[in-house]
């Protein structure tokens, strides 16, 4: 499928597509029984007191038309799919009714809903399905002031690389920033060897730097000094403000956050990475809510390449992966 | 026999020892999941969940003890001859992380139906291609505790998860568990 990219000043970035995206045409067997127009709510109640009902299969449309002319008055109707009877035991439940001769066959139909329009558009020719366009799937479309601000979270991450070369390999860098209030709210490299603790990666530091300030913020207002985190709070650049939804429902309703909205750990907020989390950083980032993830290494064995944890349907959160390419001045 | 059953009795209280720390964290109000670290027989390590005073989501158990055994000095090479008990399944996240640290092996108490990465969700812990060693794990000790303490747990409203709901309708399920023995 075509790939979504964004070009953010230095960076080319691209979506990366969730798993419904990435399915092909999976196809099961039903039986249909072929009949005039006029006796489709007869069989259908037939089928509906004597046949077993279809699951899983909600999207598939029950009638369609034999052919593609527009007044043929054959039609075919769904019984019920292959895999709860086989033919025999069909074939005993019909005998003896007036569908018992009705052309009895076996047709493929799509087994999953379509989630792009692409595949409703190819699956629905090997039978008519329903099409609902997910919400979630929206042109990428970043305005002026979101790409600079993603060019200049990534070109943070890649100076605090730099800052960090030690012994010949590029370190990895973190960075967290708050997509409302466009700062960085967080920022580390990895951190593994200064402590000797092999857990200390770039983006466990980064969301124990949120969590900290957090813990103090919380301290302070307990203090009474600071009542809520109300609108004048998100002019100053040390509070940050996890968000209770997602950036694009804040900028589509321009949405004040308030205080009812509940602050929870990184909840909305975006992680900048130079190299893809392992699995244990994207769990992670996946307990801590983030909004959207962009990186710029591929990793093999990370979590979004090798599990999709981005968007694991088991899981409680779900975030946007995003991979970014640093173009160099000849691709420019 | 006589052989065998003293290991098993050392199974035992090690997830004694879990099951302590669980219920010291539900007592402050973390959902409680707890464990200890057993090397050459003893425990060096123990820990519970702290996401919630932490405001911080991967303060699990396993994570905390690790931090608190490496700063008291543990080595990181002994891992490799460390066993983990923990009373519930390791999440995704954990089970990574005790991969990265080259635990040997992996004692839990429940699965873990949300996040776990030994079995429940993802199987992390002998997956060959990612980082780290990998390692065996078995669940099912203690197990009807571990949820017992779970379920306590969610009777309650986690005051520290968005948008808690009301839960006066629920109803603490303790006849499907065996709580006597094991």
């Amino acid at each position: 499928m075509a790939s979504e990219q964004v070009e953010c000043g230095d960076y080319l970035v691209e979506r990366i597509p969730v798993v419904e995206e990435k399915q092909q045409l999976v196809t099961e067997d039903v039986y249909t029984a072929r009949i005039e127009a006029t006796q489709t709510s007869q069989i259908l109640r037939f089928a509906a007191k004597t046949l077993p009902n279809l699951n899983g299969i909600e999207h598939v449309k029950r009638v369609r038309r034999e052919s593609a002319e527009p007044n043929g008055k054959w039609l075919l109707v769904i019984l019920c799919q292959c895999k709860m009877m086989d033919r025999d035991k069909l074939d005993a439940h019909l005998k003896g009714t007036e569908w018992e001769d009705s052309q009895i066959s076996v047709n493929k139909v799509p087994s999953y809903p379509p989630y792009t329009r692409d595949q409703f558009e190819q699956w629905k020719t090997i039978w008519p399905v329903a099409y609902r366009p997910p919400v979630k799937l929206k042109k990428l479309i970043f305005n002026q002031e979101e790409e600079a601000y993603i060019q200049a979270c990534l070109l943070e991450v890649d100076e605090l690389c730099h800052q960090n070369y030690s012994t010949g390999s590029r370190s990895v860098a973190v960075v967290i920033g708050n997509p409302v209030t466009r700062n960085t709210v967080a920022r580390s490299t990895d951190r593994t060897r200064e402590t000797g603790n092999p857990l200390r990666h770039a983006a466990m530091c980064c969301i124990a730097q949120v969590a900290q300030g957090e813990v103090e913020r919380l301290a302070t207002r307990e203090k009474g000094t600071l009542q809520t985190r109300n609108k004048s709070d998100l002019d100053d650049d040390n509070i940050h403000l996890p968000l209770k939804r997602t950036h694009e429902e804040y900028d589509s309703e321009k949405i004040e956050p308030s205080e009812d909205v509940a602050n929870y750990l990184c909840e909305g907020l975006d992680v900048f990475s130079s190299k893809e989390p392992c699995v244990m950083c994207t769990m992670a980032l996946v307990h801590s809510r983030i909004g959207r993830l962009f990186f710029i290494d591929e990793s093999e064995s990370g979590g979004i390449s090798h599990y999709s944890m981005h968007c694991i349907k088991a899981l409680n959160h779900h975030f946007t992966a995003f991979k970014c390419v640093r173009l160099t001045n000849a691709e420019k | 026999m006589a052989e065998n059953k003293a290991p098993q009795q050392l199974r035992h209280q090690h997830m004694e020892e879990a099951l302590k720390m669980a219920e010291e964290a539900y007592q402050v109000g973390e959902v409680p999941v707890g464990c200890v670290f057993v090397f050459e027989g003893k425990v060096v390590g123990r820990g519970r969940n702290e996401t919630n005073i932490s405001k911080n989501g991967t303060r699990h158990a396993e994570l905390v003890a690790i931090d608190r055994m490496l700063e008291g000095g543990f080595k990181l090479e002994d891992f490799r001859k460390t066993q983990l008990y923990v009373t519930v399944e390791p999440c995704i996240m954990c089970a990574s992380a005790l991969r990265q640290m080259n635990i040997e092996r992996v004692i839990y108490g429940c699965a873990n139906d949300r996040f776990g990465g030994c079995e429940s969700v993802l199987r992390i812990c002998d997956n060959p291609i990612l980082d780290g060693s990998r390692y065996p794990a078995e669940g099912g000790c203690y197990r009807d505790q571990a949820v017992l303490m779970l379920r306590k747990f969610y009777m309650r409203e986690n005051s520290g998860a968005p948008k808690p709901k009301k839960k006066a309708n629920r109803v603490l399920k303790t006849q499907d568990l065996k709580l006597k023995e094991q």
